[in-house]
């Protein structure tokens, strides 16, 4: 057996040697910096920035109203803004999965070479810096832009619609650019779909709206889930899109702290509003988890449900 | 027990289907298909990979419509009816047990889109999970059974809506082999006991002998001949019959009337004996003789013959040996021998020369075809 062990102990330095480059990684790069940042959002913020090195919950009291102290004031403003930016990523979501997903089963049913072409034409926007890209449905969607031209051109409107800095350009900004986020894990999981189920379902009497929501619907259900949580979590803290295209108007919480970390230099407060962020993802992603859990053990107990 | 009635339950009519390659071939995987199937019989389509039968399979479950022709349920038409209106199951190939599903889920299913009452649903999955041997497994998953355990389910479930018409495609080809031939009398006891007609589509003639009531042999879209296990192997109508069934040897040669005797003159080789109704001298013949239609001794009376053959190697498959050998004009022949043990034990080698005694009524003329 100490050929065994010997074998053993040198898989476990191979794996110290391959892991021990992205640990360093992510120590440095991400747990160092989010252990700040939690730091930062209990301390008082300076009087010309930088921070005072003393407990501060009040931080978070300026949010919720509580515990309040140390010249803080509630101001209901933030919860505000929260609950928009977790609408406009709910609305973003909706959206890019309503588009992606009847569009994931055309593509999957192309022949080999449109495929290609078709995938190939989903991420060619990476290709392109964001910003340009966003610019460029700012030059779309301002009364002078092409949108309004064409449609005034074609007599559908007298007046320009106003569209930019508006809910709707942002929603239409995070759609163009979370689309190919939800389209791929759908994509991935429709091409996996095993068409003789639904041939079977089909044998088996099956209508087929009742073939979609109890065959294709649950299996291709891990794939809707990720490019749920891929599409919602950058929404949610996204702060380009909406300066671009929401101006002054739309605010999401992801400019709220772009402000107070840049331009106001209250580093606890945007650390604060950095967390609640955090923890509203986290808390979104343990429901999932536990609903995805209980609807596999419900599958178990109970046989499949009924329709 | 099952009775096979001359009543007819499914029709296939002048079945037409083509399909366009991507290399932009045609092939034709139905060519003009016309077939009665009876009610209650178990009809095995049979033919090599490519010959039509999955896709005759297809159309008739109604994932595949045809270009021409029509099916018949006890004189319906059929094309205008889509596969989940069709009262016919299929057991896949691959199963496709849905994967998110436990077993009384994948059984029950056919009861659930039906709205069959949740009570009721429990009963009869209860009861058709007996029938297959699966009782107590209601609540395992799929990837949790076996390869035999899942075919069960997957004819359970195929079973459950009491079809008219039950299709198997290729069903117990992803068995082993000696779990294969259990399912297939396990598949014979069943259909005994459900009276249901069953259509099953293979390639492997072993499989199809066993259990079929009638065969129907396909090769390039057309079925080349119909009938029972008997009538194929005994008297296939043609070469490409006759060597898809069984082990056989094919001699092509021309007909000699001669008297009272007949004799097939193979191309410089030996003549073979034959009795030749229904052929006329002078014409071009194959001549099929089985394995086990030679005997190296000829003690047996009556009319007969023999062919001299070249042993070149002995195949010992446990109740048999197979010679391979040769003519003296270089075509292969198969003769089959009785293992035996003891004094009985023959003392053949490679290289011996053997003589091959048939009787005259063994070999079976069938019409030459242009190949």
């Amino acid at each position: 057996m100490a050929e065994g062990g010997t074998i053993s102990s040198q898989r476990r330095k191979a794996l110290f040697v391959l892991l021990t480059p992205i640990t360093l990684l992510l120590g440095a790069f991400f747990l160092i910096p989010l252990g700040i940042m939690v730091v930062y959002s209990f301390l008082e913020p300076g009087l010309y920035g930088g921070v005072v090195w003393s407990f501060y919950p009040y931080n978070y009291g300026r949010i919720f109203g509580w515990p309040l102290g140390g010249g803080e004031e509630f101001e209901p403003l933030y919860i505000q803004i929260i609950l928009n930016s977790l609408y406009y990523a709910a609305l973003t979501v909706i959206v890019t999965l309503v588009v992606c997903y009847p569009v994931a089963f055309w593509v999957s049913r192309m022949g080999p070479m449109a495929k290609n072409i078709v995938l190939f034409a989903i991420t060619l926007p990476f290709f392109a810096n964001l910003l340009v890209r966003i610019y460029a449905w700012l030059l779309l969607l301002r009364p002078t832009g092409a949108v309004n031209t064409a449609l005034m051109s074609l007599g559908l409107i007298d007046q320009p619609l106003n569209m930019i800095f508006t809910e709707f350009a942002v929603i239409v900004g995070l759609v163009y650019v979370l689309t190919p986020f939800m389209f791929l894990p759908i994509y991935a999981s429709v091409e996996r779909l095993d068409w003789s189920l639904v041939q079977a379902s089909q044998d088996l009497g099956a209508t087929p709206f009742q073939t979609f929501r109890r065959v294709i619907l649950p299996l291709t259900a891990p794939g809707i889930a990720g490019g749920c949580v891929i599409v919602f979590i950058p929404a949610l803290g996204n702060f380009i899109v909406p300066s671009f295209l929401g101006g002054s108007k739309v605010q999401m919480t992801g400019n709220v702290i772009e402000r107070q970390f840049l331009q106001a230099r209250n580093w606890p407060f945007g650390s604060t509003l950095a967390m609640i962020v955090m923890a509203s993802v986290l808390l979104l992603v343990l429901a999932y988890t536990l609903w995805m859990r209980r609807a596999a053990n419900n599958e178990r107990l109970a046989g499949a449900g009924h329709v | 027990m099952r009775q096979v009635s001359e009543q007819e339950v499914l029709r296939v009519d002048g079945a037409r289907k083509t399909f366009r390659t991507p290399e932009s071939g045609v092939v034709t995987p139905l060519d003009g298909i016309t077939l009665s199937i009876r009610n209650n019989e178990f009809l095995t389509l049979l033919g090599p990979s490519g010959c039509g039968k999955t896709t005759l399979l297809k159309t008739i479950a109604g994932f595949e419509e045809l270009d021409e022709g029509e099916i018949f349920l006890e004189g319906r038409a059929m094309s205008a009816v889509p596969a989940h209106r069709r009262p016919f199951n299929t057991v896949f190939q691959n199963y496709a047990l849905f994967p998110h599903m436990t077993v009384a889920g994948n059984v029950g299913y056919g009861l659930q889109v039906a709205g069959v009452k949740r009570g009721e649903e429990t009963a009869r999955v209860t009861d058709v999970l007996r029938l297959v041997g699966l009782s107590g497994l209601e609540r395992r998953k799929p990837a949790q059974l076996s390869g035999g355990q899942q075919q069960r389910v997957a004819l359970a479930r195929a079973l459950i809506n009491r079809p008219r018409v039950l299709l198997l495609d290729e069903s117990l080809s992803a068995l082993d082999r000696k779990l294969r031939q259990s399912m297939q009398i396990e598949l014979k006891n069943l259909q005994n006991t459900v009276g249901i007609t069953f259509i099953f589509v293979t390639h492997d003639q072993e499989e199809a002998l066993t259990m079929s009531d009638r065969i129907a042999v396909m090769d390039k879209g057309r079925i080349l001949q119909l009938g029972t296990p008997a009538e194929i192997y005994d008297t296939p109508k043609n070469r490409f019959v006759a060597g898809f069934i069984g082990t056989s040897n094919i001699f092509s040669g021309t007909l000699a009337k001669d008297g009272g005797t007949s004799r097939v003159e193979i191309e410089s080789g030996p003549a073979i004996a034959v009795t030749a109704d229904g052929f006329a001298a002078g014409d071009k013949v194959d001549v099929m003789l089985r394995p086990e239609h030679f005997a190296l001794a000829s003690g047996r009376n009556g009319a007969g013959g023999s062919l001299e053959a070249v042993i070149e190697n002995i195949v010992f498959v446990g109740t048999d040996l197979h010679l391979h050998g040769r003519l003296a004009n270089g075509l292969p022949v198969v003769a089959l021998e009785r293992h035996a043990r003891g004094a009985g034990a023959l003392s053949l080698a490679p290289g011996q020369t053997v003589t091959l005694h048939y009787q005259a009524t063994a070999p079976h003329l069938m019409k030459s075809q242009a190949v």
